[in-house]
């Protein structure tokens, strides 16, 4: 397993370890039993006619009985380390339990479960995704969750259309995340970056829902944060071809859509981007000129101007659309 | 090598000498029926479960269920048909073929009456199968009950023209002790979903 | 062998040629369609499987794009499980031999036996003649909704598949009545309950195993073609688990009717190339039937980490754990069979051998991912792909390549090379660890399953390409397999009895006539051939 970095992930792990070696303690056993008897009991002669044992009540009993017994430890053993989990709940108060998205009554289970610094809003759709931090600055990040170390974290995650999964290894339990349901996740990092994906299949991109998580120590977080937030508003410089290359390459755009001798393969898109900068309109809407006022609206917002559209809204920084329209005007 | 099992007693001998089917038939509808069962089970598991999950009511605001009348006649109809099943049953065992013939009729009549009152329901139904899960659910119960009706009104009536051709006598009733279970079996499913749908 | 004389039906003689097959109802000529078209799809199911292992081969690999790689992966899926071992263990192995097994003539209702074998071939074909023709789905094996539905999976594959399988359900639902009804109604006179060979009382449990799931799965499966096709509303809204509930409510027990056939065939084989009898029949009787009933009470733990019930989770944990305890005793048994005997190691032998190493793996696995927290890890990685590959390859398909060696002298009255069988069982069990074993890793490492590429960097790249290599040389074996199937029409005469069995199809000829018997055999015990053997050999 990836070195567990929560409480939660070296309770799995410390579990998993203590099982493995009764299941390589029973592999053993069996595979050497095997091996013993072909080596031992092979024919050697046509005529051979071994003793006709038809069985043995004591020795049943014991291959029944024994087996039994390590299921029961390992039984007690997860349920054990499933109490000790973080806001794992009770029986009788179902924290982990995914709930209807309006159901009041487990909002207020979960608020009460677990002390937390931080709630941070998840959205999981194809095959993105999206962060939403709380403080009304309308800051909201793609693919990359940065958070303050060492601080109690929760996340509430929803999922736009399909179901995804929320998997961090080092991080903890996964989760499904479900549309119209909430999922809940607690964790608590060193600073660190660490990696995971998307883990129930959503459809052609699901390779590419990469999930990071960023944690940085306070002081750096809120550097971070300010930076985003005012980030959300203004463009800071001129747009930089380079930058948005750079951006276009390591986000989600290349899930979707297809630029020649890029790593953009993604065939969502209906037409490729490669030559762009020619096409007359975006997005083959009538009227809706190639230019890059149209472009920075459209990559702001494209369901408000081609509703129904399959490219979601991004929620793309002023600055990093700037930069993204001036990569996207050099296809030519 | 001596040996206690009588010959006329093993179906593989009572199958291959008479060219006649075995016991076999009677078991084999019974094991259908069971297999049936289980897909009606996993219609109500549905209706249960999205009823479980449902949140604001079950029916859901907005949603009116279909009108009950048709159900509780119905009710009395099944049960009347299985009623004159019974009496086929025991007629045909009694070897009266006319007896059979009269009983056989009137359930099968019975049986159209209950579908014929049915697609008063469906009527209604149709919209509601597109509106709601608990539409969907209802009508899902409603729509493949009715097919095994119709299915059970079918082979009435190839008892009956065997009735007729001279085909069925004591001996020779697999086919109506066959209809007969799948009868009762249909009404059975029909009291379950009755209670289910309309009284609860 | 005492036997007593019923004269054969009067049915009209029976056709050859194309026609003969095209029309029997005779339940040899019926195995041995299932069997043929099983292993066709079989091939072509690997095949597929190879194409996803050259794309993983390596970091952002372009063999396939991505929308292709999914529609392999779950056409790789639905064939491997749907019309391949379900098909050969239930309707080949047990078509062929279970009538014989218990000294029948044929099944109790022969022609419902055809009718389910065209329903099943007719079902392969649409779901594959669709994927030829480009109505493929893409959304996995499983299905699950909101994907499968229409707004996310438009296109008509997504309907054909759904086509298929209700096809598929209706006709292994009456074959498994046809098969209940063959035992409980036309064994030999003498054989008791005690005296069905263990092949049979696994046929009985996955029949009612199938009896009983496949309804549940059929209904899901219409209520999925209602919401697409009619608006209905089952997998709408918040509602994504019920699919899965019912989906798994079917699949689960789906793997044990996968595998207990399996485990069937190889109590055939242990005893006879032990000379021995099976020990303690009774309890592999009865953990059978365990299993079987357990089997109905575990599908949660597919759902560990979608949000179920917390109190659910742990009933469904505790049963789904309770399941290795019969299976162990199972295992035991079959040690305890080989233990003390006389190992006649020959390529059916091997099988069983390779079939007992290898499942024990794949079953621990999952006795590992039966535990929540340890399944909130490993759920939907590659350490799943890894287990179900260790039961259905290292348990399934090991058996039923036991069975081929074993039964097809029976089946086609000539030997394999056993040179060949050997060089075969050798690199398929190499091969096999070397493609699956790694998978545990990658799952471990965060790797999940159904990705069509992954990026440089997670130290996932040296399990793959070791995967990979070790898929090809699985392939080499299966050709190695086939060649000895060429090879058959030169083989030794197999003889009645090539193996001294122990139970009634080698006391009829090799190819069995039709009819199977000539005079219906008494069976006086368990073993009824190898106790006639024992008779001619010791008594003056
Ligand atoms: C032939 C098919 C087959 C068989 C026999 C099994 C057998 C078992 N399976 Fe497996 N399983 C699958 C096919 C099969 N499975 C498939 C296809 C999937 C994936 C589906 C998908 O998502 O696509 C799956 C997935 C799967 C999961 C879900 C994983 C996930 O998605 O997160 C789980 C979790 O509990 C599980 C558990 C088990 C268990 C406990 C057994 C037990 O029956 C195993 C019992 C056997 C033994 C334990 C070994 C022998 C016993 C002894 C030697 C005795 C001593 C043992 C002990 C003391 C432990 N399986
Ligand atoms: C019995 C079941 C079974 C069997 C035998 C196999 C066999 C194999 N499978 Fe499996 N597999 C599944 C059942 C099975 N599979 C299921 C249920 C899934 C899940 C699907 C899903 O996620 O929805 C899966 C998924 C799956 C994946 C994961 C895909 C993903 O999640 O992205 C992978 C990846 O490596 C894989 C690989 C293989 C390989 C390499 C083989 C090898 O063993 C194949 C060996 C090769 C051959 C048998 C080819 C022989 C043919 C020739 C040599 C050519 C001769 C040809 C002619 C004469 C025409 N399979
Ligand atoms: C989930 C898939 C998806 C993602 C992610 C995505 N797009 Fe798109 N994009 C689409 C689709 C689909 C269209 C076609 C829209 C239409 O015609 O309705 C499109 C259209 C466009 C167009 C207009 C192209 C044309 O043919 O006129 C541009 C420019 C564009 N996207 C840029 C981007 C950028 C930049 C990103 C990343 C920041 C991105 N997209 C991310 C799916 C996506
Ligand atoms: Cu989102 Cu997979
Ligand atoms: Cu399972």
């Amino acid at each position: 397993m990836l070195p567990p970095v929560t409480r939660d992930a070296q309770l799995i792990n410390e579990l998993y370890n203590v099982v493995l070696a009764l299941a390589i303690l029973t592999f053993l056993v069996v595979e050497g039993l095997l091996i013993y008897s072909i080596v031992r009991f092979r024919r050697r002669r046509a005529d051979e006619m071994p003793e006709q044992v038809h069985g043995n009540r004591t020795l049943e009993l014991v291959w029944t009985v024994v087996p039994a017994i390590v299921v029961a430890v390992i039984f007690a053993l997860s349920v054990d380390t499933l109490g000790r989990m973080t806001a794992r709940g009770t029986l009788s108060n179902p924290v982990a339990h995914v709930h209807a998205i309006n159901d009041q009554e487990a909002r207020r289970r979960v608020e009460r479960a677990q002390p937390v610094d931080m709630v941070i809003e998840v959205i999981g759709r194809q095959w993105i995704w999206q962060y939403k931090y709380p403080g009304g600055d309308g800051v909201i990040t793609n693919e990359e969750l940065v958070v303050p170390a060492n601080k109690n974290i929760r996340l509430d995650m929803t999922a736009a259309d399909v179901i995804h999964a929320w998997w961090m290894p080092e991080l903890g339990p996964m989760i499904y995340v479900n549309p119209g349901q909430m999922s809940y996740v607690w964790f608590n990092v060193p600073p660190g970056e660490y990696i995971g994906q998307c883990n129930v299949y959503c459809g052609v991109a699901h390779a590419n829902m990469i999930s990071r998580v960023k944690a940085l120590p306070q002081a750096e977080f809120d550097e971070w944060y300010a930076k985003q937030a005012a980030a959300t508003s203004t463009a800071t410089r001129p747009g930089d071809p380079e930058a948005g290359k750079q951006l276009f390459m390591n986000s989600s755009c290349v899930a979707c859509h297809y630029i020649e001798g890029t790593k953009a393969q993604g065939r969502v898109a209906p037409r490729e981007l490669t030559r762009f900068a020619t096409y007359p309109t975006i997005a083959q809407l009538d009227g809706f000129e190639n230019n890059a006022e149209n472009l920075a609206r459209w990559l702001r917002d494209p369901q408000s101007v081609k509703p129904g559209t399959a490219m979601p809204n991004l929620n793309l920084k002023a600055q990093e659309i700037a930069d993204l329209v001036a990569y996207l005007q050099t296809l030519k | 090598m001596a040996r206690t099992a009588s010959l006329s007693e093993h179906p593989a001998t009572r199958r291959d000498a008479t060219g006649q089917k075995n016991k076999g038939g009677l078991i084999g509808v019974m094991l259908f029926i069971a297999s049936e069962s289980m897909f009606f089970l996993g219609l109500f598991l549905a209706w249960f479960y999205l009823r479980a999950m449902s949140t604001g009511g079950w029916p859901p605001p907005g949603v009116t269920p279909p009108p009950a009348l048709p159900a509780y006649l119905n009710t009395a109809v099944a049960l009347l048909s299985s009623a004159a099943m019974v009496c086929a049953e025991r007629a045909i065992a009694r070897d009266a073929q006319r007896s059979l013939l009269i009983w056989i009729s009137i359930a099968g009549a019975l049986g159209i009456v209950f579908m014929a009152i049915q697609s008063v329901e469906f009527t209604v139904l149709a919209n509601l199968a597109q509106g709601s899960a608990y539409g969907s659910a209802f009508t899902f119960l409603l729509v493949f009950h009715t097919l095994r009706v119709f299915a059970g009104v079918v082979l009435m009536g190839v008892v009956l023209i065997r009735a007729l051709l001279g085909q069925v006598s004591r001996r020779r009733r697999l086919l109506v002790q066959a209809t007969a279970a799948y009868w009762y079996f249909i009404t059975g499913v029909w009291l379950v979903i009755f209670a289910v749908l309309y009284l609860s | 062998m005492a036997s007593i004389s019923i004269p054969l039906p009067l049915r009209e003689r029976a056709k050859t040629g194309l026609l003969g097959w095209l029309a029997t109802v005779d339940h040899k000529k019926i195995g041995i369609m299932y069997m043929v078209m099983a292993f066709s799809f079989f091939l072509i199911a690997g095949l597929l499987g190879l194409v996803i292992r050259l794309q993983l081969a390596a970091p952002n690999m372009q063999i396939v794009d991505a929308h292709t790689y999914n529609q392999l992966f779950t056409m790789h899926g639905t064939v491997m499980i749907f019309l391949f071992t379900i098909p050969m263990l239930v309707g080949g192995f047990g078509n062929y031999l279970l009538p014989l097994m218990i000294g029948a003539r044929d099944v109790a209702f022969p022609r419902l036996n055809a009718f389910s074998f065209w329903i099943t071939l007719g079902a392969g074909l649409v779901m594959f003649g669709g994927f030829l023709l480009g109505a493929r789905s893409d959304a996995s094996w499983t299905a699950y909704v909101p994907y499968s539905n229409k707004t996310y999976s438009p296109t008509i594959g997504m309907d054909i598949w759904l086509l298929g399988l209700i096809l598929l359900g209706i006709g292994s639902t009456l074959g498994a009545v046809n098969f209940l009804v063959t035992l409980y109604t036309m064994r030999a006179p003498g054989m008791t309950a005690w005296r069905i060979p263990m092949f049979g009382w696994a046929m009985a449990t996955t029949a009612v195993m199938i009896l009983l799931a496949t309804p549940v799965l059929t209904a899901a499966l219409i209520m999925l073609v209602a919401d697409r096709n009619f608006n209905t509303q089952f997998f709408s809204a918040n509602q994504a688990q019920l699919w899965q509930h019912m989906f798994w409510f079917y699949s689960h027990p789906a793997v044990y009717i996968m595998i207990l056939p399996a485990m069937g065939i190889v109590s055939e084989i242990i005893p006879v190339f032990a000379r021995k009898p099976l020990f303690g029949l009774r309890a592999v009787v009865i953990s059978t039937a365990l299993i079987g009933l357990l089997g109905f009470t575990t599908w949660v733990h597919h759902m560990f980490v979608s949000g179920v019930d917390p109190v659910l989770e742990r009933f469904f944990m505790f049963t789904t754990m309770v399941i290795a305890v019969p299976t162990g005793v199972k295992v035991f048994n079959w040690l305890a069979t080989l233990w003390g005997g006389s190992l006649n190691l020959k390529t059916p032998l091997l099988m069983c051998i390779g079939f007992l190493a290898t499942f024990v793996v794949g079953g621990l696995s999952g006795v590992m991912m039966a535990s929540i927290p340890i399944d909130q890890y490993v759920h939907n990685s590659y350490w799943v792909v890894a287990h179900f590959h260790y039961v259905l390859f290292g348990g399934s398909v090991f058996g039923i390549f036991a069975g081929l060696y074993y039964w097809v002298p029976k089946i086609t009255g000539r030997m394999f090379d056993d040179k060949l069988g050997k060089l075969h069982f050798l690199l398929m069990l190499i091969g096999f660890n070397v493609t699956f074993f790694p998978m545990h890793h990658l799952g471990l490492l965060g790797m999940p399953r159904r990705i069509a590429t992954y990026a440089a960097g997670r130290g996932w790249e040296t399990g793959n390409l070791i995967a990979t290599i070790g898929a090809f040389l699985l392939a080499f074996s299966v050709l190695i397999f086939i060649l000895n199937v060429l090879k058959l029409r030169n083989g030794q005469p197999a003889g009645d009895d090539p193996w001294e069995g122990n139970t009634l199809e080698w006391s009829t000829a090799s190819p069995p006539p039709e009819y199977n018997f000539r005079e219906i055999p008494v069976v006086e015990s368990e073993r009824p051939l190898f106790d006639a053997r024992w008779r001619t050999s010791h008594l003056p």
